[in-house]
């Protein structure tokens, strides 16, 4: 879960972002992309705790994607090139891209392996992939028809 | 109860004699990777003129005019950020999806190991042809430029083997079954009995064999 929690504390540099880098009160919209954006990370990081919302850090690349749509729509065409907080959403987006696609058991096998669990292929598609190069009698005690099997640890 | 599940963590993938995806084998890049990660944050500091002036060993400040140059300026404009920021952070993706994964990871999660490839072999050519742009537009040239694009394509080499595994997997899975399925959920690492039958040569599972010694 390494990776949620260094998403967390990208949340944590987002929400303090309009600090650091003095956001004018005018530019609304950049308080309300930065706070939101932090909110959003935080939020989809800690779900990710919880295993029915396991797969929540995958909308950090959403996030990504919408903070450095956002920079770009701030930046575009500016003769003196991205002002700071806009290279910082850039930055900060292509971090969580990364981190985003890190699976929570990254230095485990899949959840499914890891909980002993077998997705067997069905009748059909066991005769079309039936390995060529391994002994048949290895197939033949295993009920063809089961889609899930518990294997021994 | 099915002999042929793979439950030996190091176990080795052809074509290899030895296991691409072994900690021992992915610590050197990420290390590696991480030390070009910092060279390039350096070079950004200056870019974003954090730091007044750049060290360069043998071309003095040949360095500065590189990183100052209308090509590094170009890029600027379409990345939103200095170039050697840029480079910082695919040099840290390198270092995360090298870390990610178990020692298995060419079977279970293939997804993963082509990600890693993505991100480590187009990042050594861009490096390549950023070092040839530095001598053949700009004129100048940048110690700490040319290291890093050593180092990306010592990444591209480090990388390759695993990637190579992981492709020929998903090969021979396609091969056996010429089932899009299978092959989608096999490259997503879901469990499918045919991918695990297929992963690697029978002397290889359970423990037995080269690959348990």
């Amino acid at each position: 879960m390494w990776a949620r929690d260094v998403e967390i504390m990208i949340g944590c540099w987002l929400a303090m972002s309009p600090f650091i880098f003095g956001h004018l009160e005018a530019r609304s919209g950049w308080w309300v992309c930065d706070f939101a954006a932090a909110l959003a990370v935080i939020v989809l990081a800690g779900s990710s705790y919880w295993r029915p919302w396991r797969h929540a850090h995958l909308g950090q690349v959403l996030i990504a994607c919408w903070v450095i749509g956002f920079a770009y729509s701030q930046s575009w065409g500016l003769a003196a090139g991205a002002p700071a907080a806009m290279q910082n959403l850039m930055g900060v987006g292509l971090l969580l891209m990364m981190f985003g696609l890190v699976p929570n058991d990254a230095p485990d096998p899949p959840s499914a392996r890891a909980h002993g669990d077998r997705v067997e292929n069905d009748e059909d598609t066991q005769s079309r992939s039936r390995c060529s190069n391994c002994d048949p009698s290895r197939h033949q005690s295993e009920p063809a028809t089961s889609r899930l099997k518990t294997m021994p640890r | 109860m099915h002999a042929r599940l793979p439950d030996n963590p190091d176990a080795i993938p052809e074509p290899w004699d030895y296991n691409p995806s072994a900690w021992r084998q992915r610590v050197p890049i990420c290390i590696l990777a991480f030390v070009a990660f910092l060279m390039a944050t350096y070079l950004a500091l200056y870019q974003w003129r954090l730091i007044d002036s750049v060290w360069d060993p043998f071309f003095g400040d040949q360095t500065a005019k590189v990183l100052d140059s209308d090509v590094s300026m170009w890029m600027r404009k379409w990345t939103l950020i200095p170039d050697a920021a840029f480079g910082a952070v695919a040099y840290l993706g390198d270092a995360i999806f090298g870390l990610a994964g178990s020692t298995r990871r060419w079977q279970y999660r293939p997804w993963l190991v082509v990600l890693f490839g993505i991100d480590v072999i187009p990042l050594g050519v861009v490096s390549a042809v950023l070092v040839v742009l530095q001598g053949t537009v700009v004129g100048s040239w940048c110690t700490l430029c040319i290291v890093t694009a050593i180092v990306s394509l010592i990444l591209v080499y480090m990388a390759y083997d695993e990637v190579w595994s992981c492709l020929l997997f998903l090969h021979r899975v396609w091969k056996q079954t010429h089932d899009r399925h299978v092959l989608w959920d096999t490259f997503w690492g879901r469990p499918v009995a045919i991918a695990d039958e297929v992963a690697l040569p029978d002397s290889s599972y359970g423990g037995t064999g080269p690959a348990a010694a």
